[in-house]
């Protein structure tokens, strides 16, 4: 990185930083909050204070003066929970082996992430289920977390999926709309934790844009906070580049 | 004796619709979801309906925890607050006249000086009366009702700018002095 680049590098970071209170707070404009986002990674103390703050909101709820519920609320929970009881599927549905390195599995990635499409399921902050009709075309959906990265450029229409199971150190990633490289370039996919980038995979895409990567990371892929897609050189790279095409949380 | 609360065992059981588990998990966190409500709330009534969605939520898969991320008992809070946040967005609509005072309520839980949790509490509060009126009533729009900045300026008659500055500093001051407490107590 040159001297110019270290430069602008900590004045970003300098503008995240003075941004993550607000972020934590959920204070921040759509622009604002992409921005955060998007830098994150990159700017470790920013992302310290953010851990920081985060735990402070849970301190903060926990804290709250302690009042005993009606004991009949009990009661009203439970009835509510009898009448909205969900069928539990009796048989396992079909599962897909993530292994299998052919295109078969690629195949599957790619109509899994056409019905998340289909379906515009969006991640909140709170993981949710995917949706009963997609249950039989992935392992154990109670068992499947996923999160969509946008593209870091709002006029693009690139999008990537990460699914993982929970505690697995496998994951699957798919993208679609992925601009073309120039040679000597590829994509490369990132998982940060405590501002630490950790690489998981490269991949290029087809003539559609589209793509999908099997990767394994060191510890379990939903202890990771943030996922990055970035342009690196084909050799791959060891940290991120600034020039990120899609990136979200975990 | 009473067993043992296991919450990724709990939890486990829930998602497969164990019943008897799903109460366990109300006994072990519906106080603090109930307080965490009414908080928000100032109001019993609308306190109860949130905690019932909350851990309706729960029960029909509409939300899942990830022990990954965090502890159960903060994950259920949060997905509290953000209930309490949309209710007490629908409430403002049409405005509750008559919000209860703590006083008000009769079930009070005594607190038990000896317990983490409410030394835990009473550093917050130390923390919180440390900091200046003003962006100590900021903290309590922006987090506990969920105000942005538009709707605090209008609530307050503070301009934005100041909103933003004092707000932003004092959340800074209250992570500062919270670290402080988190270092001291190590």
């Amino acid at each position: 990185m040159t001297e110019l680049n270290r430069h602008d590098a900590a004045s970003n970071c300098d503008a995240i930083t003075e941004l993550v209170a607000d972020y934590a707070f959920g204070l921040t404009s759509a622009d604002e909050s992409r921005l955060v986002e998007s830098r994150l990674p990159a700017c470790p103390e920013a992302a310290s204070q953010l851990a920081d703050f985060r735990r402070l909101q849970d301190e903060m709820r926990l804290s709250v003066p302690q009042i005993e519920p009606p004991a009949a609320l009990a009661d009203r929970i439970m009835a509510a929970a009898a009448a909205t009881a969900v069928s539990v599927t009796a048989a396992p549905p079909p599962r897909i082996t993530l292994l299998n390195a052919n295109r078969g599995w690629l195949a599957a990635a790619a109509a899994i992430a056409l019905l998340l499409l289909t379906n515009i399921y969006w991640l909140t902050r709170v993981s949710e289920p995917l949706p009963d009709q997609l249950a039989t075309f992935v392992v154990n959906s109670e068992d499947i977390r996923w999160a969509k990265l946008p593209a870091e450029d709002e006029n693009s229409a690139a999008a990537a999926f990460i699914m993982w199971n929970p505690g697995g150190t496998d994951g699957m990633m798919y993208a679609e709309n992925f601009p073309s490289l120039e040679a000597g370039q590829i994509y490369q996919l990132w998982l940060t934790k405590d501002g630490v980038r950790t690489p998981v995979g490269s991949f290029s895409v087809n003539e559609e844009g589209a793509a999908a990567l099997l990767f394994s990371a060191e510890q379990p892929v939903g202890s990771f906070a943030w996922a990055w897609i970035t342009v690196e050189p084909e050799s791959g790279s060891t940290q991120p580049s600034d020039n990120i095409v899609t990136g979200g949380e975990l | 004796m009473q067993p043992v609360f296991n919450d990724q065992d709990v939890m486990r059981r829930i998602m497969a619709q164990d019943q008897q588990a799903f109460h366990a998990l109300y006994n072990e966190f519906g106080r603090a979801v109930y307080s965490l409500a009414y908080r928000v709330l100032h109001n019993a009534q609308l306190a109860e309906e949130v905690t019932q969605d909350t851990f309706l939520k729960v029960w029909q898969r509409k939300a899942q925890w990830d022990p990954n991320k965090g502890k159960l008992i903060n994950w259920l809070l949060a997905i509290a607050h953000f209930t309490a946040i949309d209710q007490l967005r629908k409430e403002n609509r049409q405005p509750n006249l008559h919000p209860e005072s703590i006083e008000e309520i009769e079930y009070i839980v005594p607190p038990d000086p000896n317990s983490a949790a409410w030394q835990d509490g009473m550093a917050l509060h130390m923390m919180i009366s440390r900091l200046s009126e003003d962006q100590a009533r900021l903290i309590e729009l922006a987090f506990y009702q969920g105000l942005s900045h538009s709707e605090i300026v209008k609530v307050t008659h503070i301009p934005l700018g100041t909103v933003k500055t004092r707000l932003r500093r004092g959340l800074q001051r209250m992570r500062e002095l919270w670290l402080d407490s988190v270092r001291n107590k190590s």
